[in-house]
């Protein structure tokens, strides 16, 4: 014969009383609507400086590997310095093996403040040695890219961040 | 401020990085490896694979 209904603990049908709820405020039609903009304005305040971190990494880590492969297409905006010269290409060199490590540092999250505030100086000499020569369509966008990256420097709260 | 692993990271993305350098130093031309051979009138032209002919 089954006892399985004395096995366990008795239970009572009647509930035990809840706290009484406050009512909630009549939000109007625009209630869900704005529940949507509010949870989006949260996701894209938690997870926006990380996805900008990330595509300013990819943009430095594609022209740091250009440079570093193919240094002869770079020279010629090397300041002060012969198109043909070896120092030329060593500063090219030199340049893009920077890129390299910030976008490095960039993606994998490693120190974000600082390799962003590094990308800031590398693109603000960028800037600068582009508007020299005149304001050009490339100047105008790397001033873009400057203002991400400075914006980058303040941001605090940022996601897939390397610690340890 | 960067551990030992992001440190660890940037060692192996500045190792690279400066094998890539290495490769574009080698190539730092243009990806010329030799100069384009000029004939001039008086050099001899041997067909490939030229024997006895005639």
């Amino acid at each position: 014969m089954s006892t399985r209904w004395a096995s366990g603990r008795p239970r009572s049908r009647v509930r035990a009383p809840q706290p009484a709820r406050a009512p909630e405020p009549d939000r109007g039609p625009g209630a869900a609507q704005l529940s949507l903009a509010e949870r989006a304005g949260a996701l894209s305040a938690e997870w926006a400086p990380t996805a900008g971190r990330i595509m300013l990494g990819a943009v430095f880590f594609w022209f740091g590997c250009h440079e570093l492969v193919q240094p002869g297409h770079w020279t010629q905006y090397v300041p002060a310095v012969s198109e043909s010269s070896s120092l030329a290409v060593i500063l090219v060199l030199a340049h893009g093996w920077v890129l390299f490590v910030i976008a490095t540092a960039l993606v994998a999250g490693i120190a974000p403040r600082a390799a962003a505030a590094v990308a800031s100086v590398l693109l603000l000499e960028i800037v600068i040695s582009l508007a020299v020569t005149g304001v050009s369509d490339t100047a105008v966008r790397d001033l873009g890219v400057l203002g991400l990256a400075v914006c980058l420097t303040g941001c605090k709260n940022q996601r897939l961040v390397l610690r340890g | 401020m960067i551990g030992p692993r992001g440190l660890s990271i940037l060692i192996f993305a500045g190792l690279v990085a400066l094998a890539l350098a290495v490769v574009g130093w080698t190539q730092r031309h243009g990806g010329v490896v030799a100069p384009v051979p000029s004939y001039s009138s008086q050099t001899a032209f041997y067909p490939v694979g030229g024997g006895i002919t005639g």
